[in-house]
């Protein structure tokens, strides 16, 4: 009899824990008039721009009072928490992404953003990469640029006056500055994604630049990635740059390249623009710039797209607060100046301001000059960015080329085949 | 008959009542999830989608017939394992002993000494020993000129893999002293003091007397280690990443990258119940074997 | 006489110096946390020249140490708590029983040891969110129970093998339930295995890092401390003077507990993981 008391306390206990536990989550989210107070869950990543998030969602709490922005910013475990979240049922109401291959795998829970008013002010070349099926979406945040990113003072210093645009160039920029003591390049090896990054602006001219064609070609069957001659290229670039990054260029991180790009020790990394912050958190008067990626037909690009996406939960219960938010950050004089002067970076807006950074004001320049290329691996399957760096990175500590192509091959044929 | 019966119902309850709420916590937070993972092992997803196909064994196949990747992790996985295991427990065991066996003073403080390492989280134990191996270990090799320390440990391949040995071993230690420690002590010391009188001499004692009674907690140390070991994740994230390449991909890792960054969960899955099979398998082996030696002893 | 206190200043003297070199990195740490990064990367090695705060200052602060303290330790006490409850009636149960089910039942039990946690990781997080215990910390404390359940029960069921069926035969004699039983008489016999489940069990949850960034990381005001430290590790740059300081923050009160215990855990040991 005793027992069966207590194991009925215990039940009862244990549900009315259950009960407390479930009360705690229902406050947050209301769905009444937009007077009453309403909480967004956002999920970003890039998180050296933590302070600028901030300081954004702090704006705007002046302008709607009665709405509280809870993010959530991480990157290392971006995609780990994202699937949680959104398998779990607890979407955000607007998280990152990609864009490309990125709007269809994330299909099921993007809202479309075709009809909405603000999207008429972006340009319209950054609406491309995030339009599926004739519909918008996703938001593009930032217009993003990667490349060789140079010290200009340290270049000066070897007596280089020509700008390297071939391999061979290249070569010879390091001899110079290795015979005045300088480090020509800090690798970034380290890291699975800096290896690849380095790779694809000198492999744009794949197949002349028609993506949608040698992707097609790869998911078929018809072509093998590793038989690319663009690879071959890559691979060269690769045993250039691990030859000058000194004595332990597999363990150089991103981390490293800033710093030791800052303080002067390197004068090249592969990165891009949204850098240029946190080098200068370092070094506020280092004097840099971009130079051209190599390519096998001649003509040096620098990678310039935009890739970072903001997406909208369809099922989100806070939806109109959502695009109320995005149009303040499209259409007001704070919004409208949020990415050029606080985030630094360069808008995907129509007449943005310029941001007052170098490697933006290089960026417009190779728009200008049409010396660029778009982030094409993006337009390929998905999932294949991780694998892909790895093999790469198996490159440089010792495997052959032929297995190094055979991987990447391999990596393409696994990711069409995991497509549903 | 009916008292018997009452008796046999008590007793069921009774046991119910004692177990069911351990059982409950440990269906519903690890076998129910855990099933459903076999379940979508079966499947084709890539983790985000809301649908999913099924494919039945195909992804098991694949792991086995069609991806050099996790061939090569197992292989690297049982390699580490090998190592740890064998490392830690020795090196515990050979401290655990000396300090349990002589007149130490401050055994103690030396126990607790030991330990610290292992009550740091294994993130910030990667995070720092990747700032020793590069960082200080440069400056070592600047100021002291020895070769060793201009290595790159975290570069190159085969020194990769004994990185992650070393710092596993050297986070663990601690722990497992702790047990052998134990098990040291409850070594009778009536025994040993015969032994002593017979003539034996402090290595003989050890190898003769002390060690097939501690069998129980070598059992039980190399159990837990190669449980451990087969599963690591954590360090080896924070660590190396998997790298260089995929020279220090365990087999968690190598699961963690295809469900997270390849969006495969469904193929994530079917890996992590091999990796399952495969530690129940060898710590079961391990167990029975050891068992085996503890009763003859 | 003489040839044994030699041999134990030498085997002292040995131990301290192999104690030192094995203990040397945390040190590096320790001087780290009191530099700033740029003396961290130029001096490496060397005691700082200023044994400067102020990085714990802005850890302190950053990572919202008190609260994210007192989060930390809920979750511990509660998750703890519930794990020596549930394993300590379960293991005795199973050990005491020596019935075919019952050894079933701890097979069952003790097979999670087995499972990585990445392989069901997020179907936990999703079976969490139908139970309605994601966001709270009672909630992960209570998934906290099930994922330290199999060592402690594995722990609790061995020591039980060395407590003599005698006196549950008394007690059972003077008419006293077995719940009572368990409680006034078992519980008490079971305090060193105990420490060393408390121990085991609250070093790992108090570093533990995945679980609650899966389940609880959307609200600043119940972040655990590994969560709010996580901000100092960035893609682009590693804060290692923060880094530092707040590992430092975050061991001290593990270590703490750890040595307020440490005279019980091995007890504990002796008889709950030998006997195992």
């Amino acid at each position: 009899m005793k027992k069966l008391i207590a194991l009925s306390l215990c039940a009862v206990l244990l549900a009315g824990t259950m009960a407390g536990c479930s009360r705690g989550e229902k406050t947050t989210n209301s769905t009444a008039s937009s007077k009453s107070p309403v909480t967004l869950n956002f999920m970003l990543n890039s998180p050296e721009l933590t302070d600028q998030y901030k300081a954004m969602a702090a704006e705007y709490k002046k302008v709607a009072p009665n709405v509280t922005i809870n993010m959530t910013i991480i990157q290392n475990d971006y995609q780990t928490v994202l699937k949680s979240k959104l398998n779990s049922g607890n979407i955000p109401d607007l998280f990152m992404s990609s864009a490309y291959n990125d709007n269809k795998v994330y299909q099921d829970y993007t809202y479309d953003l075709t009809n909405e008013s603000f999207m008429k002010n972006f340009n319209p070349v950054f609406l491309k990469s995030v339009t599926l099926d004739n519909k918008i979406t996703g938001y593009p945040f930032l217009v993003q640029s990667h490349s060789f990113i140079y010290n200009k003072d340290l270049f000066k210093k070897a007596g280089i006056t020509k700008l390297p645009t071939t391999l061979d160039d290249y070569k010879e920029v390091c001899e110079k500055l290795q015979a005045k003591g300088i480090q020509p390049f800090s690798s970034g090896f380290a890291e699975w994604w800096v290896l690849p990054q380095m790779t694809y602006p000198s492999m744009s001219d794949a197949y002349d630049g028609d993506y949608n064609k040698l992707f097609s070609d790869i998911k078929s069957g018809k072509l093998k990635f590793g038989d690319l001659p663009q690879v071959d290229f890559a691979l060269d670039l690769i045993d250039l740059v691990k030859k000058y990054s000194g004595s332990k260029p597999m363990e150089s991180t991103a981390d490293m390249q800033v710093s030791d790009f800052a303080n002067g020790k390197v004068a090249m990394i592969h990165q891009g623009s949204w850098e240029e912050d946190s080098i200068r958190k370092i070094n506020k008067d280092i004097d840099m710039g971009y130079l051209e990626a190599p390519r096998m037909d001649g003509k040096s690009v620098i990678a310039v797209d935009s890739n970072l996406t903001m997406r909208v939960s369809k099922d989100s219960k806070n939806l109109k607060e959502v695009l109320s938010f995005l149009d303040w950050l499209t259409t007001s004089d704070y919004g409208k100046s949020w990415i050029p002067e606080v985030v630094k970076q360069i808008s995907p807006q129509k007449d943005a301001a310029s941001p007052d950074t170098q490697l933006a004001k290089e960026t417009a320049k190779a728009v200008n000059d049409g010396k660029t290329c778009q982030w094409w691996i993006f337009c390929g399957p998905d999932g294949i960015e991780q694998p892909f760096g790895t093999a790469f990175q198996n490159y440089a500590a010792g495997a052959s080329r032929q297995q190094t192509k055979d991987n990447l091959t391999k990596i393409f044929v696994d990711a069409y085949n995991a497509e549903s | 008959m009916n008292q018997a019966r009452r008796k046999k119902v008590s007793h069921a309850l009774e046991f119910l009542g004692f177990t069911m709420p351990a059982v409950i916590a440990i269906l519903l937070f690890v076998g129910i999830p855990f099933f459903m993972c076999i379940f979508y092992s079966l499947r084709k997803w890539n983790g985000i989608q809301r649908k999913s196909t099924f494919i039945g064994l195909q992804n098991y196949i694949r792991a086995f017939t069609n991806d050099s990747t996790f061939i090569k992790a197992i292989g690297y996985t049982l390699l580490y394992a090998l190592l740890t295991v064998i490392l830690i427990n020795i090196i515990a065991l050979l401290l655990s002993a000396i300090l349990e066996q002589s007149n130490l003073w401050g055994k103690g403080f030396f126990r607790a000494a030991f330990y610290i390492p292992n009550i740091i989280s294994l993130i910030i134990i990667g995070f720092i020993w990747k700032f020793i191996f590069g960082r200080a270990f440069e400056a070592i090799h600047q100021a002291t000129g020895i070769r060793a320390f201009g290595w790159s440990w975290l570069g190159q391949p085969k020194l990769a893999v004994i990185s992650t040995v070393l710092v596993t071993v050297w986070q663990a230690l601690g722990f497992y002293m702790l047990i052998y420690i134990a098990g040291l002590q409850s070594v009778p010391d009536d025994v040993l003091e015969a032994a002593t009188i017979d003539g034996a001499g402090k290595v003989r004692r050890f190898f003769s007397v002390v060690l097939p009674l501690i069998v129980p907690s070598i059992t039980v140390c190399t159990f837990y280690s190669i449980a451990n070991s087969l599963k690591m994740f954590e360090l080896i994230f924070t660590l190396t990443g998997g790298g260089p390449g995929d020279a220090t991909t365990s087999v968690a890792l190598d699961i963690y990258n295809t469900a997270f960054n390849s969006n495969q969960y469904g193929y994530g899955s079917a890996k992590s119940v091999i990796l399952f099979v495969m530690v129940a398998f060898i710590t079961i082996l391990q167990v029975t074997l050891f068992k085996k030696k503890e009763i003859e002893a | 006489m003489k040839k044994t206190k030699t041999s134990s200043i030498i085997t002292f003297v040995v131990m301290l110096i192999i104690l030192a070199c094995y203990l040397s990195p945390l040190l590096l740490m320790v001087f780290g946390s009191f530099k700033s990064y740029s003396e961290i990367m130029s001096h490496v090695l060397e005691v700082p020249q200023r044994f400067s705060f102020d990085n714990f200052k802005n850890v302190f602060e950053s990572m919202n140490y008190p609260r994210s303290f007192l989060n930390t330790l809920f979750v511990t006490v509660f998750g703890v708590a519930g794990i020596v409850v549930i394993s300590s009636l379960a293991g005795y149960k199973l050990s005491r029983t020596k019935t075919r089910y019952s050894y079933l039942i701890f097979l069952f039990c003790i097979m999670p040891m087995m499972i990585p946690f990445q392989s069901f990781m997020i179907t936990l997080v999703k079976l969490a969110k139908e139970l309605g215990l994601l966001g709270n910390l009672y909630g992960l404390g209570i998934i906290y129970w099930g994922l330290g359940a199999p060592l402690s029960i594995f722990l609790y069921h061995g020591f039980v093998k060395g407590i003599p069926h005698e006196l549950e035969e008394c007690a059972s004699l003077d008419g006293c339930s077995p719940l009572r039983m368990f409680v006034s008489i078992i519980f008490p016999m079971l305090k060193p295995v105990t420490a060393s489940v408390v121990v085991v069990n609250a070093m790992w949850i108090w570093n533990d890092f995945l679980l609650p960034l899966l389940t609880i990381n959307s609200n600043d005001s119940v972040k655990t401390l590994q969560l709010a430290a996580y901000g100092f590790m960035g893609q682009y740059k590693m804060e290692w003077q923060n880094i530092m300081a707040g590992a430092i923050l975050i061991i001290i009160p593990a270590l703490i507990i750890y040595l307020i215990f440490q005279k019980n855990i091995v007890k504990g040991m002796v008889a709950g993981a030998v006997k195992g």
